[in-house]
């Protein structure tokens, strides 16, 4: 059940009404049988593999809690391996296979294990990232281990970020299933408001340059590399509008109900500088990274500078490979942490901070690693190694002919109008937050606003753009 | 639910019912402005379809993807062939297009020969999916007036179609830019041809590029019905392959898959993938599709080589309709 569908609305009218309407000890259970119904509305199979990390990852909290000391670390790193094994054999099997099937050719070997053939569980890698942040919370003492297995349950499945965020961690979200909600007129507006500007966003944006840049990448061997890298502007723009826009519509419906996910997004195209964008781009994954795998080795790495740098590179390599079992991601992730170690080196050694808040550094820190993040994106979004560095090879290259705009090329207006429209809003929304047209105090100019939003939804979004592009992680 | 939080509720339904009564009036009073200027105008790409689909005459429908919106020049086989000829070709589409539109326009006129020009791309599911993104574009504004219209979509896009009864809106997605600004090609008076001029081929010529795509079986079935359907009809229909600008290649899976359809109907089949005479960067816009020059030259010969064969072996679809469109 995809967010941007009509099932997904009659079920969230269907769930949140039945939340309100039942007594709060109930509401777990409907929000877990509700989740259960909505991930099985994938694959229904899948749900034994979610119910085993589930089951695992229970008792490993207790276990931890109960123990002291290497039996803790024991318990933690059955719950780490069963999580990151359950990972490895669906996501990287194939791909550390074909890796191996290549070495082995390189000396005239032939591999004997064969590919499995079998669909990614949805959201694996949401999930089980949000599972292991339990267990690790729990071992550091952070979280206390939670006793009643269906809210444990619910932690892990709560239908809104069940399938691509945001990862949470246990402290901001396991307490807030204990709290009796109430039907608060001013909260479930804001949740709906958040939830519209995600359908915006995905609906209007992102499908819409879907078609653009699924056109010229399906064919980049024909295109020139002013149309490229067109096409891979309008890929940053799409990915982040698919992404955010998922996060904004969980975020929302999660709020309707009462209940606070964290943000995920902070309008990562204005950020000023690498770092910058990072740090407002896909923030539950790169805090997780950061609090459970950059922390623990920068500790021990006591200030040796390279060394931390280099666990930049690793954190972002990872990051990537935890996107896809392709080099294309690693390469994606390696490239993001060696332009931010690059910036780094950068801003100790050359620029002057008395510059800091000159607008003309802020307007190019924005524009150069908006224009580098984009030709870095191609990995992201080519097929393989050989094909992204090909379309590299054109954009750098300038290879010549006209910007394809499609014949007739009344998409690529759209696609011209989305981004523009999102540009408006979010340059508002940074720099000149006093300027309110949904949230505004007129009543008029408010209604107006969602008259708008919806209006351009239905005239120029679109409804079968398939599905949210980081499911597939 | 608490007192304080049912006044909350009553708040909200209150609020949510304003909206949605603003909702529904902009989107009548929008939705009915487009539906003028729709009716009053439409754009030529649509007219185009609404003909085929509705006032079909011609003695000649030339059927496929972009390759034939761009390559095929209707004028050069009617003046060949001394028939009316009609180019139904349209970008981003395959064989299910190809498929429902003929069926449809059987139901209204049987015309004497069918081309239609398959790539080596055909079967690719993502080409499936656009035919039927296309299709509910073309069709949506028109489920309330008419039923076949309605039953096509109701099987190839039921969401669509319950979201255009819906919303007035919904009918024109996509079209508001057309309608309100118009578009200077005409399509429909070059009698479907959409030229492109000139080229943007630069360095080597690539190779076909196929890696990674799936493929949909039912394009197979579409396919085997296209040609049914016609051979139950008695009309002529003939397949081709009009030319590549890539290096060589002798078959892909879609052609893998479509080839033993042909061979078993017995359809008389015309490949001019890599013909040398076409082989030339100057004939092309891009490494798939023929500029207005290549096209001009790729007509004339199809046009050529079907008149000898039809004079020697089916003489009698080269007597002209007397209720075609002139």
């Amino acid at each position: 059940m995809l967010f941007n569908s009509l099932a997904f609305v009659g079920f969230f009218i269907i769930v949140t009404s039945l939340f309100f309407l039942l007594p709060h000890k109930y509401r777990w259970l409907l929000l877990l049988m509700s989740s259960c119904y909505f991930y099985m509305s994938f694959l229904p199979i899948y749900i034994l593999v979610l119910g085993f990390t589930i089951v695992i990852d229970y008792f490993a909290g207790i276990f931890i809690e109960k123990s002291e000391g290497r039996k803790r670390k024991l318990f933690l790193w059955l719950s780490i391996i069963t999580n990151v094994g359950i990972l490895g054999f669906f996501k990287y099997f194939n791909f550390i296979n074909d890796n191996i099937t290549v070495l082995l050719k390189l000396f005239n070997f032939t591999n004997p294990v064969q590919d499995l053939s079998f669909i990614l569980p949805i959201g694996l890698s949401f999930h089980t990232f949000q599972a292991m942040s339990y267990t690790i919370e729990v071992y550091r003492g952070n979280q206390k281990s939670e006793r009643n297995f269906g809210i444990y349950a619910l932690y892990v499945m709560f239908y809104p970020q069940l399938v691509a965020g945001p990862i949470e961690r246990p402290q901001n979200i396991i307490h807030q299933f204990y709290e009796p909600k109430k039907f608060e007129y001013d909260r479930v507006v804001i949740g709906l408001k958040i939830m519209l500007w995600g359908f915006f966003k995905k609906l209007v944006v992102a499908d819409r340059l879907g078609i653009y840049v699924n056109t010229v990448f399906s064919n980049s061997y024909h295109h020139s590399g002013l149309t490229l890298f067109t096409a891979s502007m309008f890929f940053y723009a799409q990915i982040y509008c698919d992404f955010s826009g998922y996060s904004d519509i969980a975020i929302g419906s999660a709020k309707v109900m009462g209940y606070n996910l964290m943000e995920n997004f902070r309008r990562p195209l204005l950020g000023t500088s690498f770092a910058d964008k990072w740090y407002r781009w896909h923030i539950s994954l790169y805090t997780w990274f950061r609090d459970y795998v950059y922390t623990p080795l920068a500790r021990k790495a006591r200030r040796n500078r390279f060394k931390l740098l280099s666990y930049v590179v690793l954190i972002f390599t990872l990051s990537g490979l935890w996107h896809g079992a392709n080099w294309t991601y690693i390469l994606w992730g390696f490239s993001a942490g060696l332009s931010i170690v690059v910036e780094r080196i950068y801003q100790d050694k050359v620029r002057p901070h008395k510059y800091i808040n000159r607008w003309w550094l802020r307007f190019f820190g924005t524009i150069i690693p908006a224009i580098i993040g984009c030709i870095m994106l191609v990995f992201f979004r080519a097929p393989t190694v050989g094909d992204a560095f090909h379309i590299l090879g054109s954009i750098l290259s300038f290879k010549g002919g006209n910007l394809f705009k499609g014949t007739p090329p009344i998409n690529f207006y759209y696609c011209i109008i989305a981004i523009c429209m999102l540009f408006t809003v979010e340059v508002i929304q940074e720099y000149y937050p006093k300027i309110k047209l949904i949230n505004n105090n007129s009543v008029v100019i408010r209604y107006g606003g969602y008259l708008l939003a919806i209006l351009i939804i239905l005239m120029i979004g679109v409804f079968n753009g398939g599905q949210f592009i980081y499911f597939q992680f | 639910m608490t007192r304080e939080e049912i006044n909350h509720v009553v708040r909200f339904l209150k609020k949510l019912s304003i909206l949605a009564v603003l909702l529904f009036i902009f989107d009548r009073g929008i939705g009915l402005f487009l539906q003028y200027l729709y009716e009053k105008d439409p754009p030529p790409d649509i007219k185009a379809f609404n003909h085929v689909m509705n006032t079909p005459q011609e003695d000649v429908y030339i059927f496929g993807s972009s390759k034939v919106a761009h390559g095929y020049v209707s004028n050069v086989f009617a003046d060949t062939l001394g028939l009316t000829c009609f180019n139904a070709g349209r970008e981003q589409t395959n064989i299910l297009y190809a498929d429902v539109v003929m069926s449809e326009m059987l139901r209204k006129h049987s015309p004497k020969l069918v081309i239609l020009d398959i790539t080596a791309k055909e079967t690719v599911a993502h080409n499936m999916e656009a035919s039927k993104l296309i299709l509910a574009n073309l069709m949506i504004p028109h489920i309330n007036t008419d039923t076949s219209f309605l039953r096509i979509g109701k099987k190839l896009f039921p969401k669509e179609v319950f979201a255009a009864q819906l919303s007035m809106l919904q009918r024109y997605n996509s079209q508001v830019l057309p309608l309100l600004l118009g578009t200077k090609k005409n399509r429909f008076e070059e009698n479907g041809y959409l030229p492109v001029h000139g080229t943007k081929i630069e360095g080597e010529i690539p190779a076909f590029q196929d890696k990674g795509e799936s493929y949909d079986s039912t394009a197979k079935d579409y396919f085997e019905h296209f040609v049914t359907m016609l051979q139950a009809k008695n009309v002529k229909l003939v397949i081709t392959q009009s030319p590549y600008y890539v290096q060589k290649f002798t078959t892909s899976p879609s052609l893998a898959a479509l080839m033993p359809i042909i061979k078993k109907y017995n359809v008389e089949y015309l490949d001019y993938s890599f013909d040398p005479e076409f082989f030339r960067k100057d004939y092309f816009y891009d490494n798939v599709h023929l500029n207005d020059k290549g096209a001009h030259a790729f007509s004339a010969r199809l046009a050529s080589d079907l008149k000898k064969d039809l004079e020697k072996n089916d003489p009698s679809v080269l007597t002209k309709s007397q209720t075609a469109r002139q």
